[in-house]
């Protein structure tokens, strides 16, 4: 893309930007394709502006439920005498380790890793490398 | 013609006691999407079909034994090529199968065929297929819904009385509202995603469709279940599906959100679901009428969501590792390029562009964050609505009956908005399905039911209550030939 090419009117994504965004993508847009594209593009982030009004909330990472849901539940309890959502939540994590508990090797604060063999004897090299 | 008249639950219990013999449903269900096929306009709810399915063998002491059941293209299976709807895996064949698959295998199920999707499940009609669109069997020049279109239009077609779908937006219950038979997305984590091709990873849920709820539910039950290949299976009990569709609902209370019954609703839409609220209420449940504030900002946030996890899931597809690969490219990079701009339509296309704008320098907080912050809130109006005594929500399915084909295919947003009142329960990761509640100039419209997190059984409570308050709405006209067939 050696041009420049102006938004046409009401668009907000211009097609220079599309075909940045397509490359990003490892996608190849024809030049139609992609005026297209701007086009389309443009006419949903139009929309998407209303999510400027939204008061921050914590927010989740994935739609695994957090809670119980229901505190009332309707009819037989289907999961009684399972652990509720938090219990076990002490466990400690075992990669929270002190990180040379978990090097092979570990020297001055350092990593300590094996020579590589191009580099063996090189004038100058240290005994290993970190 | 229908397959299997009587209930799954008491067929596989023929199949078993040696009264019905093993192969007979299966011989029925190819014999039904042959007459479909041969119609005056194919129905196309297949992209493959095993024509030897009546000798496929399998356990018989299981609760699906004998049934024929009908697999959507995203859900890797060894001996049917796994296409996800796409010219880029066309040819692709999974070396493992999916859990929910072995699942079925596991429970006695006959898989006769992949059903037909929108491509990846980006789509709300099956449009968007690489093996041509499907049909809504109720009117040929309608679409199915989607992405799970080609599951719905096969059970209400009657070729098969179960088939599996996923739902990442709306796409199990959508098709099964603009087809008239029931569709439920379990809560996120109750089904193993393992060997489903991932769309939207953090809203990708299997879901099951039946052509009525107690058929739904002892399908949901099969599978259900922890999956340790999954790290977002949910390890918890998986309780008996089928004696929550005897309950009924004395005493239940059955939410209604006004966000979801806005000025602009179909008027034909709108009076089925007041009806439906209506027999719910004869039937000894409280109506209350809730808010949940934060619905406007459901479809810009999962529009925003969904497509970005899609760039990222979809990375995989490069011509190297997977599925298509251009003949023509001389570097490595065009290679990539070329590969993926071939193998993938349009809507993929445009949605991996959104999501990689969305992730993009300059505008991740502008559009992710923000989208991130939105579905909190969207998740906060159902904890606060569930935490406040109610046990189900009651909404219309879609906005409309299903629509004519061609009709949004131009107009991304229109089509992005059939899932206005699907996503929510995505977002949130809760529990939702649809039900048939009648028909609207003959065609079927569905009412959704929302639970809190696990609450799969009051879902069903609800949807049976329906079922028997309202009848179901029948089936389609077979086409012509179906009796010679």
């Amino acid at each position: 893309m050696n041009k420049s090419y102006e938004p046409e009117p009401g668009v907000t994504v211009t097609i220079e930007e599309i075909q940045r965004i397509a490359t990003l993508a490892r996608v190849r847009l024809e030049q139609g394709e992609a005026k297209r594209m701007a086009r389309d593009m443009s006419s949903i982030l139009e929309h998407m502006a209303v999510l400027g009004g939204v008061a921050p909330e914590p927010a989740p990472t994935s739609g695994v439920p957090q809670g119980e849901g229901s505190a009332r539940p309707f009819g037989e309890a289907s999961d009684e005498g399972v652990p509720r959502a938090g219990e076990g939540a002490a466990t400690p994590d075992p990669l929270e380790r002190p990180l040379e508990r978990i090097a092979p090797d570990w020297r001055d604060g350092l990593f300590v890793v094996p020579r590589l063999p191009s580099v063996a004897g090189a004038p100058g090299e240290r005994e290993s490398s970190p | 013609m229908k397959v299997n008249a009587g209930g799954v639950a008491e067929s596989a219990a023929e199949v078993r006691d040696g009264s019905l013999a093993w192969g007979s449903m299966a011989a029925q269900a190819l014999e039904a999407h042959g007459t479909w096929e041969r119609g005056a306009v194919p129905l196309n709810a297949f992209i493959a079909v095993d024509a030897n399915a009546d000798r496929q063998r399998g356990p018989r002491d299981g609760p699906l034994a004998g049934i024929p059941v009908a697999v959507k293209d995203n859900l890797a299976t060894a001996d049917f090529p796994t296409t996800c709807g796409s010219r880029i895996l066309e040819k692709f064949r999974s070396p493992y199968e999916a859990t929910a698959v072995r699942r079925l295998r596991g429970a006695g199920a006959v898989i006769v065929g992949k059903t037909n999707m929108d491509e990846f499940g980006m789509g709300s009609s099956t449009e968007n297929s690489a093996f041509g669109p499907t049909r809504n069997p109720w009117r040929a020049e309608r679409v199915p819904g989607g992405s799970s279109g080609g599951s719905a239009a096969a059970v209400a077609a009657g070729i098969v009385p179960v088939a599996v779908g996923s739902d990442t937006g709306g796409s199990v219950r959508q098709p099964a509202s603009f087809c008239g038979v029931v569709g439920i997305k379990p809560t996120y984590g109750r089904v193993s995603r393992y060997g489903l091709v991932a769309f939207a990873s953090s809203l990708d849920q299997v879901g099951a469709l039946g052509r009525n709820v107690r058929d739904t539910a002892t399908l949901l039950e099969v599978l259900s279940g922890h999956d340790p290949r999954d790290a977002t299976s949910a390890n918890r009990p998986v309780p008996p599906l089928a004696p929550a569709c005897e309950r009924g609902v004395r005493g239940l209370v059955v939410g209604v959100p006004r966000e979801y019954f806005p000025a602009g609703l179909d008027p034909v839409v709108r009076r089925l679901a007041e009806h439906a609220l209506g027999a719910l209420e004869g039937a000894g449940a409280e109506l209350r009428e809730v808010s949940l504030p934060h619905t406007r900002y459901a479809i810009p946030a999962y529009y925003i969501i969904a497509p970005a996890e899609a760039s990222s899931n979809l990375a995989r597809y490069d011509g190297v590792r997977f599925g298509h690969r251009c003949r023509e490219a001389d570097t490595t990079e065009r290679l990539y390029e070329l590969s993926r701009s071939e193998g993938f339509g349009t809507e993929v296309k445009r949605r991996i562009l959104l999501g990689t704008y969305a992730l993009s320098a300059g505008y991740y907080d502008a559009y992710y964050g923000r989208a991130q912050e939105a579905r909190a809130a969207v998740a906060g109006d159902f904890e606060r609505t569930f935490g406040d005594g109610v046990d189900v929500l009651f909404t219309p399915t879609a906005p409309t009956p299903a629509f004519k084909l061609g009709e949004r295919v131009h107009d991304p947003y229109q089509m992005y908005l059939s899932d206005v009142f699907t996503v929510t329960a995505n977002l949130a990761g809760v529990p939702a399905m649809s039900v048939p509640i009648g028909l609207a100039e003959g065609l079927p419209v569905g009412g959704q039911l929302m639970a809190a997190h696990w609450r799969e059984d009051t879902l069903l409570t609800a949807a049976a209550a329906l079922e028997a308050e309202l009848g179901t709405v029948g089936s389609p006209p077979v086409p012509s030939g179906a009796e010679a067939a």
